[in-house]
């Protein structure tokens, strides 16, 4: 006895728990036409025929919902953190805490007056966030506002996948405590790797499916040309490529979102080895190093250009102090003319392709001669983000 | 007269692409002329709804006749008569009406649950008073079809009346 307990038990854990399917008389699962028709007789009956209440109006339109996208059946999706959600209804109410999430629910064309809650940071930018500027402030993932997010009712939730891992940890299970209805999904969205996987999967969430493949489409076209010229190159070919964050001497590594778009780029990152994703190196180990490509990051603590577009004249003052550092009038970089500033808005969330294509083209010059990163800047804010009326100034993203 | 001539011509080109415009979900009725003690039609065309209901409410002494809709789809309840609806664009039903002469309106409100919206059908007069020998039947919403003729017409006695 104690035995099947045990095995009751275990079935229980392994299994997701199977959701009640609205309009499913038979309780085989799957709510067919036939059971959603007499679902909405019954459903109309009570709301307008003086009979006794059926389904909800809410609970009407999920079976129907489910009818028309999946079968009649639940469908499930796995996030980026490896956990699966069975969903038998299409999200309504979402909050979102981070951006790059944002920005790739509107690339697949998600219905953006569905998100009723977003990040402080999102809020703030708003001439990338346009319509988000009078939506809920929730906070960001390391001070998130429960109250605000509870009080949105929400039925879904989207939180980082691997960054800031804890934060993110600590909020879904407050959530989960606060409201087991509230359904959490953890996606990145800004690293190479994974980021293609996640579209398919956010996408599998909204029923957006044919809308996410234009925009993969659109975005391997790029990547794909790059990785195509640049993959074969062996590493004692590549350029070697110093990269500094906003702080002086701060650097990336082996870990790091911005040495995998070096790679990716086809250059060398000379400081890929030191430990930590964001090390603070020595100026003297430059010197040493004597990089062919200097490239400098604009954005944050650097606070100009980007979409903001403020102070762009700012890059110049940069790039001259960069050049006339102690010393690095000796770099291969200085001597060449191989010293550039790209602001992160372009390089660090889910526009990091449209950065990449810049530092291809500061790698390779020659190879990229036909890739117009402007050009696909361009595209991806009409096409994709339906950003028409924002057309930036290069100048504003990418110094000289 | 290039004014007037311009203000139809905008009229006319709007009246014949305000169909094409229409992207919302609708839901229009109409009817064949009700003749006393018989059954007439009334139709119901739907647009832009894939799942969703229906609900109309008949005329005191109509009686609901029948509907060319599968069993299960639809059901009568006292003056209201309910369709659940699923990939139709189109919905028939028969009325008998009244012996003698009456009047009366269909109205009737619509859900969509995909687009989670919900509208109402506009009413429909329901007179029982036979038609003149003769004269062709017109449909509820027959009459705005014709506009963009009427303004034709009028456009080209303008121009006609600008050249002399």
């Amino acid at each position: 006895m104690r035995r099947l307990l045990l095995l009751c038990l275990a079935i229980c854990l392994v299994l997701p728990a199977s959701a009640a399917i609205p309009g499913d008389l038979d309780g085989d699962q799957t709510v067919r036409s036939d059971e959603l028709s007499a679902a909405i007789l019954t459903y109309l009956d009570g709301r307008y025929q003086g009979g006794d209440a059926g389904l909800t109006q809410q609970e009407i339109c999920d079976a129907a919902y489910l009818c028309e996208y999946h079968d009649g059946r639940a469908w499930s999706v796995t996030d980026t953190s490896g956990r699966e959600t069975v969903l038998t209804s299409p999200l309504r109410r979402v909050v979102v805490f981070n951006g790059e999430t944002i920005e790739t629910l509107r690339s697949i064309g998600f219905d953006t007056t569905r998100i009723v809650g977003v990040d402080k940071y999102t809020s703030e930018k708003t001439a990338f966030f346009p319509e988000f500027t009078d939506t809920a402030n929730v906070g960001s993932v390391w001070s998130p506002d429960y109250e605000a997010v509870l009080a949105l009712r929400p039925d879904a939730v989207f939180l980082y996948g691997t960054t800031s891992k804890s934060s993110c940890d600590g909020i879904q299970e407050t959530l989960a405590a606060s409201n087991p209805e509230i359904r959490v999904f953890r996606f990145d969205c800004y690293i190479p790797g994974t980021y293609m996987q996640e579209v398919r999967e956010i996408a599998e969430i909204t029923d957006r499916e044919e809308e996410a493949e234009a925009f993969i489409g659109f975005y391997t076209s790029v990547m794909g040309e790059i990785s195509n010229k640049t993959a074969g190159i062996p590493e004692s070919e590549r350029p070697d490529v110093y990269f500094e964050y906003w702080h002086d001497y701060q650097t990336v590594s082996n870990g790091s979102g911005y040495d995998e778009k070096i790679t990716l780029a086809g250059g060398r990152n000379i400081f890929h080895d030191e430990s930590g994703s964001s090390p603070e190196i020595d100026p003297e180990a430059v010197i040493i190093s004597n990089p062919d490509l200097i490239i400098k990051l604009a954005g944050k603590s650097l606070e100009f250009g980007g979409y903001k577009g403020t102070e762009i004249s700012e890059f110049k003052t940069v790039y001259d102090s960069l050049t006339a550092r102690a010393g690095w009038d000796h770099l291969s970089a200085i001597k060449n003319g191989r010293v550039h500033l790209i602001h992160s808005d372009i390089l660090g969330g889910a526009q990091h392709f449209i950065g990449t294509s810049y530092l291809a083209e500061w790698c390779y010059p020659e190879k990229f001669q036909d890739l117009d990163p402007h050009a696909i800047h361009l595209r991806y804010l009409h096409e994709f983000q339906h950003l028409e009326g924002l057309t930036p100034d290069e100048a504003a993203f990418t110094y000289p | 007269m290039k004014s007037p001539a311009l203000l139809i011509l905008i009229i006319c080109l709007l009246a014949l692409t305000m169909p094409a415009m229409a992207g919302s979900p609708s839901v229009e009725r109409s009817i064949s002329t009700p003749v006393p003690g018989s059954e007439f039609t009334v139709t119901l065309v739907i647009d832009g709804i894939q799942t969703g209901g229906i609900v109309e409410t008949l005329p005191e002494g109509f009686n609901f006749a029948g509907t060319a809709c599968p069993e299960g789809s639809w059901s009568l309840k006292g003056d209201t008569l309910a369709f659940a609806v699923t990939n139709m664009t189109e919905i028939t039903y028969q009325l008998r009406a009244p012996e003698g002469a009456l009047s009366g309106r269909i109205t009737g409100v619509w859900e969509d649950f995909l687009n989670e919206t919900t509208g109402t059908v506009s009413a429909t007069e329901a007179g029982t008073t036979a038609p003149a020998e003769g004269t062709p039947e017109p449909t509820a919403s027959g009459c705005m079809a014709l506009l963009p003729f009427l303004a034709l017409g009028l456009l080209c006695i303008l121009m006609r009346g600008g050249r002399t």
